[in-house]
């Protein structure tokens, strides 16, 4: 025969469906968002895995500044072990606005980067264009809209991603990405061509025969290292190859002495004027065709052709011919100017590497793997802490249900009822809560949750479609977990409940020290005072978990209202602290006559620390007394900035040790000082001490600090700039990606609030609704009620909402400094405005004054014939 | 007359399961009287208390306190009613379980501008040396003495009991009637007895018996009998 007992338990559902009905809307909300985020994660993540592979992802590319034919790129497939992919693109700005759009062609993206749609069908048409999904959401553009590029007006077919910008960098340089004003874009090949853009590079994918593991970044250097003395061989004999054919050829040849000699002539006319003598012509000649074929042509030649050109014409000699000095002697100026274009033409046929970017190290490809994931251990540990939450909840008001029901339980027992009956009895309702909300959440988080938990991802990368996939640890996170910390809380307190023995329950003495003494209050202390602080000791189990609640709701709340406002002040001290207005990257070591331009020595290196996220670390070597770094540094240490000292707690005389990424070299700083500079993770040290540690050649550098542009700098000399704006992409790239984050939180911390406040506060009301009933009989009015019974919970709520303030505080801290510092790259400082905890007292406020109205409405529907009826 | 009962009728549920718990209850009550409802369990009488109480509504007719009628006061006026007039004294004692004695009883007294004084009371219950224990911490008796003081501390006009000693022994029961006869005797307010005890008509001024929701009959008692010489 089935318990009878659970006949009751409908009814038991349906007498308190308000706490039953929030408790699991709740939990649904809890396990659907947990569960979304997890599903969407661990696909997201499965997908950005499985795309290298199915998507064919480059390895890496190379820029040529000019079309590589097809012997050059054979060679390099042949030697390299590899597949060339032509992924040639032009920039284009939009017109009208900041942004730039880099088009590639579709056939190239049919085979390698392959394309994926979103939205609308890949272009047919010239005048078609499938663009970034990420960029066109950022701009407000959709399928069928037009978008105009250099005054060519394109029509938007679809809205696609590229596995390769996974994260929309523009430059691998750039500090941070930059989707509002940086897109990519897919054209026909003949609506690319057909464009007839000026700003074509040619961009060249390579793909090795064996698929890398996309974070093995050791094995990627490895190869990588390889194909590089490759494709420097094969460039350096491609060039020798070029030019021999070019001087094979008679006429080419005599055309480069001619231009060479005339040169030269030109140079020394004044001096050979005086000798006008057909003999001294020939002396000179013979001389001068002796040293050309000679080291002195080569240095001529290289002089001639132009710097950079030594590795071109190495090994090539010059050989000339009588004919030839006769014809340089001769020749027209028209012929001069025709043998000059001859070689500027075989120069610009020689093409020549622009840029190198292995897979590992390009930013675009792997940000986004590197940063997903970041966020999982902060959403599991809000799980859990939720649901340890409403288990204390249950378990509470279990709890009062047991001793509302006491005589019953008693009878029961008496009965012959065993304690486990009694305890499946009384378990049976907050485990089908927690097993039907897990059911429905782990639906609903497969479903609607995930595709927005997703939108959170796609809001900041700009990810591949992708396939949801069944993941077992989501499960058991949001499912098993909540079931066993619902089981096992409401165990422990059902076990402890129901040990007493049947007489107890009975006479409803379920004290375990024997009867309870009343503390004595001072009797001048008005009894209504009295009653109050009465009700308030007769709750206080209540009121310990309404004080968990309103903390665990304040960090959320107080959380998702920091943030923001946190990364305004953060872009501030950024700015306030910046080193320079122009920080240059520069090539070759360019001199530059700008006044106040400071050459400056830095490298990158990284954390090892596997407690922390990993995180790069610049390393400056600054000039002796720099006007940038104003800061004195000690001989033989270093400076840290304010965000390493503080992410890492770093003291003066500490030593710290960072390690190269590409190599097992570590490197030992002692710290001599902090210094303020909030941009960057970075180290500051002696010029010297960095020439000593890196062992650069002394006359290198890496770049310039200057308040002013480097006008005199050409731009091949620059590899990237850092301006005040790219200071600040990190923090608008942080504000746009946390915003809608930051919502869900706060949402949920409100949603903590109301909860914990209306059920604990529900149950105060409803252990004392016999109470009420009599002081109601009595002739209190309902106000007066409301005085005793709500005043006393009001009087909790805004103490524990006051003293969750700096609870809240040591607790941001703890979490920045002890979690989110390790969870996350860089560093941001803690800022927290005393606003933020009003704003987060005034929302605990407001949401308990909503709860307050409606047990209100609850104490006034309470009937006086309670206190006349004997209930169990 | 000070209070009247006039024309109660009072049903619960319709249809076939419609009961008529009062069919059109009279009484009269003089000021100072106590009176006694006596009748067996289902006879209504429980109900009337209630209805005279405010805290349950008749179908018709009225209870008229010095001429204030219950049926045109609305809850609010009600409560100011109950608050003014009436103490209440049940079965169950009903004390608020996480006060102390001396709080119970002064819960009562703050419903009054001029209630008794407090610690008189708990001396004239004896309950001052229990005064800081809580309800769970006495005897059955001893918690009707609180509930009692609870309610004489603000000198209702009428003390409504409603089984009063339903939940006591034989002596206890016979200290809690000494105890209303004392406080009907010291402080001069109307009483009305609920009972299904046959002795205790015996100390009453009148004696109102009901039987499904009759008047039987309504009987003066030219001879009353002292509570504590009441036997059963």
């Amino acid at each position: 025969m089935k318990n009878p007992l659970n006949k009751r338990l409908p009814r038991e559902l349906k007498g308190d469906i308000g706490k039953y009905l929030v408790i699991f809307l709740f939990l649904l909300m809890l396990i659907s968002l947990v569960s979304g985020f997890l599903v969407a994660d661990g696909s997201l993540a499965k997908t950005y895995r499985e795309d290298f592979s199915r998507r064919n992802v480059e390895d890496g590319h190379f820029v040529l500044d000019g079309e590589a034919d097809g012997e050059l790129l054979g060679e390099l497939e042949e030697k390299g072990n590899i597949t060339v992919y032509d992924l040639r693109y032009f920039d284009e700005e939009m017109d009208g606005e900041t942004a730039t759009v880099r088009v590639y062609k579709l056939s190239a993206r049919e085979v390698v980067n392959i394309y994926g749609v979103h939205e609308g069908r890949m272009p047919e048409a010239d005048d078609e264009i499938a663009i970034d999904r990420m960029f066109a959401d950022n701009r407000g553009i959709s399928v069928g809209d037009e978008l105009t590029l250099h005054a060519r007006t394109l029509k938007v077919t679809a809205l696609i991603s590229l596995p390769d910008y996974s994260c929309l960098f523009e430059n691998n340089s750039d500090m941070m990405f930059d989707a509002m004003n940086f897109g990519v874009a897919v054209m026909t090949d003949e609506g690319f061509e057909a464009f007839g853009s000026n700003h074509i590079k040619y961009s060249y994918a390579w793909c090795y025969p064996v698929e890398l593991e996309w974070d093995d970044n050791v094995t990627s250097k490895k190869y990588s290292d390889e194909f590089l003395d490759v494709f420097s061989d094969v460039l350096s004999d491609y060039y020798k190859e070029k030019v021999r054919q070019a001087l094979t050829d008679e006429e080419t040849k005599s055309d480069i002495f001619l231009a060479m000699f005339r040169e030269y002539m030109e140079e020394a006319e004044e001096d050979l004027s005086k000798y006008n003598s057909p003999l001294f012509y020939g002396v000179v000649a013979d001389t001068l065709t002796k040293e050309l074929s000679g080291e002195e042509g080569k240095s001529m030649m290289a002089e001639y052709f132009g710097e950079g050109s030594d590795q071109i014409l190495e090994g090539i000699e010059l050989e000339i011919s009588a004919q030839d000095v006769d014809r340089a002697f001769n020749a027209s100026d028209d012929e001069v100017e025709e043998a000059n274009a001859i070689i500027t033409d075989l120069m610009d046929s020689l093409v020549k590497p622009t840029d190198y970017l292995p897979r590992y190290q390009n930013r675009a490809i792997t940000f986004t793997g590197e940063d997903m994931g970041g966020d999982r251990a902060t959403i599991i540990m809000f799980d859990y802490l939720v649901t340890i939450v409403l288990a204390f909840i249950f378990a509470v008001t279990t709890a009062g249900t047991i001793a509302a029901e006491a005589g019953v339980i008693g009878t029961l027992r008496a009965s012959g009822y065993t304690k486990a009956e009694l305890l499946r009895h009384y378990m049976i309702l907050p485990m089908a809560v927690v097993f039907v909300a897990a059911v429905i959440g782990n639906i609903l988080g497969y479903t609607f949750f995930e595709r927005m938990m997703a939108a959170l991802y796609m809001h900041s990368y700009s990810l591949a479609p992708y396939d949801i996939c069944l993941n077992a640890e989501a499960f058991i996170l949001t499912t098993v977990v909540p079931i066993v910390i619902m089981f096992v809380i409401n165990l422990v307190m059902l076990i402890d409940k129901l040990r007493l023995s049947p007489l107890r329950f009975i006479r409803h003495d379920l004290s375990r020290r024997g009867r309870k003494k009343a503390f004595r209050l001072n009797t001048k202390i008005p009894i209504m005072i009295r009653f109050r602080l009465r009700v308030l000791f007769q709750n206080i189990p209540n009121y310990i978990v309404l004080f968990l609640g309103i903390f665990l709701g304040g960090v959320l709340v107080t959380f998702s209202l920091m943030m923001l406002p946190l990364m305004e002040s953060y872009g501030e001290k950024v700015l306030e602290t910046k080193i320079c207005k122009y920080q240059y990257y520069t090539i070759d070591n360019p001199e530059t006559s700008v006044s106040g331009a400071e050459k400056f020595l830095a490298t990158s290196l990284k954390t090892y620390d596997e407690n922390y996220k990993l995180d790069e670390v610049s390393v400056f070597g600054i000039w002796p007394e720099s006007a940038y770094v104003k800061q004195e540094i000690p001989e033989g240490q270093v400076l840290v900035n304010n965000g390493l000292a503080s992410k890492f707690n770093l003291h003066v005389g500490d030593t710290y040790k960072l390690k190269d990424p590409y190599s097992n070299t570590y490197y030992e700083f002692t710290v001599g000082g902090v210094y303020t500079y909030d941009a960057a993770l970075s180290i500051f040290m002696n010029r010297d001490d960095y020439l000593d540690m890196f062992n650069e050649p002394s006359e290198n550098f890496t770049g310039y600090f200057s308040d002013e542009e480097l006008t005199d700098v050409a731009d091949e000399n620059i590899y990237t700039v850092i301006t005040e704006e790219d200071l600040l992409k990190l923090t608008t790239q942080i504000k746009i990606s946390m915003g809608n984050f930051m919502y869900i939180l706060e949402f949920f911390g409100v949603a903590m609030f109301l909860l914990i406040m209306y059920i604990l506060s529900k149950q105060i009301i409803e252990k004392n609704a016999k109470s009420i009933s009599i002081t109601k009989i009595l002739g209190y009015t309902g106000q007066e009620i409301g005085g005793l019974y709500i005043v006393a919970t009001s009087a909790v709520v805004i103490l524990s909402l006051l003293v969750t303030v700096p609870l809240t505080d040591i607790a941001m801290r703890a979490i920045f400094s002890g979690y989110l510092y390790k969870r996350m790259s860089g560093y941001f400082p803690f800022i927290i405005s005393p606003w933020i905890y009003v704003e987060m007292i005034a929302l605990g406020v407001v949401s308990y004054g909503v709860v307050a109205m409606l047990q209100m409405r609850k104490i006034n529907r309470i009937p006086k014939a309670d206190a006349l009826k004997n209930v169990e | 007359m000070f209070l009247e009962i006039k024309g109660i009728k009072k049903h619960y549920g319709e249809g076939d399961s419609r009961m008529d718990v009062l069919n059109g209850i009279d009484i009269e009550v003089n000021k100072g009287e106590i009176v006694v409802l006596l009748g067996p369990s289902g006879s209504g009488k429980s109900t009337l208390l209630n209805i005279i109480g405010g805290i349950d509504n008749a179908d018709e007719g009225y209870i008229s306190i010095n001429g204030e009628k219950t049926a045109d006061m609305d809850e609010k006026a009600l409560t100011q009613y109950r608050r003014k007039h009436l103490g209440y004294v049940f079965q169950q004692y009903n004390l608020i379980p996480n006060l102390n004695i001396k709080e119970n009883v002064e819960v009562g007294g703050y419903l009054s501008d001029e209630p008794l004084n407090c610690d008189d009371i708990l001396k004239t219950l004896g309950l001052y040396e229990h005064r800081h224990k809580l309800p769970n911490q006495l005897s059955g008796g001893q918690q009707q003495r609180t509930a009692i003081g609870r309610a004489i501390i603000k000198n209702p006009d009428i003390l409504l009991c409603d089984e009063p000693t339903g939940a006591l022994d034989y002596n206890t029961s016979k200290e809690i009637l000494k105890l209303i006869e004392d406080v009907n005797k010291k402080y001069g307010n109307t009483i009305i007895i609920v009972t299904h005890n046959d002795a205790i008509k015996n100390m009453a001024d009148r004696v109102v018996k009901l039987r499904d929701g009759k008047i039987r009959s309504i009987k003066v008692n030219e001879s009353k009998i002292a509570a504590a010489d009441l036997e059963w």
